[in-house]
């Protein structure tokens, strides 16, 4: 999922977020579509395991937004450092 | 239909208010949340906690629910004769209008969703774990994939239906990423658009290679002459094996990279290899051997811990 564009509607349908609350993620800096109106956006495919995650979190938590966006920074700086952690396992030798 | 007790499912009792349901909720939402917990069942759970709470969070669907009746989890039952008409066609309590297909889909039944008989409404989505070993990742494979799927049977009852799936997986995929195979999900319905499948893919552990992204790492041990004299060596890749060069003097824990021999990636450079060096030490060392490290001793001012001081 990760150089395939996929039209704003596609991503909507995919994701399980409304349109609304894409357009304030994207707001939030969360997703950088390409594109510059609203309705021409086209977002990156790999965005869509992001905006999936993003609508669990949203109905499960009952989350504005805003607390998304911050959550979702959260967790990409964790996976990052498990990540990182993980590279440093493999440079230790067994 | 199999009876589901919402108010056992978040722990609360039947009389339990908005506020406690909530707040039962979120207690459960945050332990079984799929994204933040670690428990094993988690996904189950966390569906089952989120649809309890869709229901008992509605005043109108909750009264609905509590109209059919309190019985053990699990036991067959039947709705009373008019509950149907009294919470889905806007009956003199006014509590009716509401569109019960939903909860009766969580019980096991489809039935009263005509209403939105001409709505379109996409498939559902699979997603799925694909555990690959690393040489499939690498040069891509075709996995057949066994899934269990709800679908509407021919009497309106949501069952679970066995579907075979066989997907490519393009080369050079990366643990823990995700791929889409856009419609290969449910199908939609009055119209829809079908649903798609997520493989969530997973690479088995290799008995050589520790595996970052798309680079590799190899433990390579070396005898204590080759370390201090360097040497040339044949190594495994996955490619087949290959020439190393060790250098003269190298140490333990030194890493040499062997550019694009890591996992290969079709939008870009490929990963690297690296060679974890490592000292391995022989076995209880013969006379001879012993004597020449005697010698060796004699003739080196080697200091291994000279940062210690002192």
């Amino acid at each position: 999922m990760d150089y395939e564009l996929i039209v704003f509607a596609e991503f909507e349908s995919a994701s399980g977020l409304t349109r609304t609350e894409i357009v304030e993620l994207v707001e939030h800096g969360v997703f950088t579509p390409a594109g510059k109106a609203v309705d021409g956006w086209e977002f990156p495919e790999s965005a869509l395991a992001l905006a999936r995650v993003a609508a669990q979190l949203r109905s499960g938590f009952d989350l504005p937004p805003a607390s998304l966006a911050l959550l979702l920074a959260y967790r990409e700086r964790m996976l990052e450092l498990e990540r990182r952690l993980r590279e440093l396992e493999c440079r230790l030798p067994r | 239909m199999k009876y589901k007790d919402y108010y056992a499912i978040l722990g609360v009792a039947r009389g339990a208010g908005d506020e406690e349901i909530k707040k039962a909720y979120r207690k459960l939402a945050r332990k079984y949340h799929p994204d933040v917990s670690r428990e094993a069942n988690a996904k189950e759970r966390f569906q089952e906690v989120a649809e309890a709470y869709e229901t008992l969070k509605d005043k109108e669907k909750r009264a609905a629910y509590d109209g059919l009746g309190s019985f053990d989890p699990g036991q067959d039952f039947r709705p009373p004769p008019d509950w149907q008409q009294r919470y889905s066609s806007g009956s003199a309590d006014d509590l009716g209008g509401i569109d019960l297909s939903d909860l009766f889909a969580s019980f096991g039944r489809g039935g009263a969703g005509t209403r939105h008989a001409d709505i379109a409404f996409p498939g559902e989505d699979y997603e799925v774990t694909v555990q690959l070993d690393l040489d499939e990742a690498m040069r891509g494979t075709e996995v057949a994939l066994d899934l269990s799927v709800r679908k509407i049977g021919g009497d309106g009852r949501i069952e679970r239906a066995p579907l075979n799936i066989k997907a490519r997986i393009p080369p050079g995929v990366t643990d823990g990423q995700k791929l889409r195979l856009r419609g290969k999900g449910g199908a939609g319905a009055n119209g829809g658009r079908a649903g798609d499948l997520y493989l969530n893919i997973a690479l088995r552990p290799h008995p050589l290679f520790r595996v970052s992204g798309r680079d590799f790492y190899l433990d390579v041990p070396m005898a204590p002459w080759e370390a201090a004299l360097g040497a040339e060596i044949e190594i495994p890749t996955l490619g087949g094996r290959v020439a190393l060069k060790i250098p003269a003097g190298s140490k333990s824990g030194q890493r040499l990279r062997l550019a694009g021999k890591g996992m290969p990636n079709p939008h870009g450079a490929a990963g690297d290899l690296y060679a974890v060096l490592g000292i391995a030490m022989p076995g209880a060392p013969s006379e001879h051997e012993r004597k020449l490290y005697e010698e060796l001793r004699a003739a080196s001012n080697f200091n291994p811990r000279a940062h210690f001081g002192g």
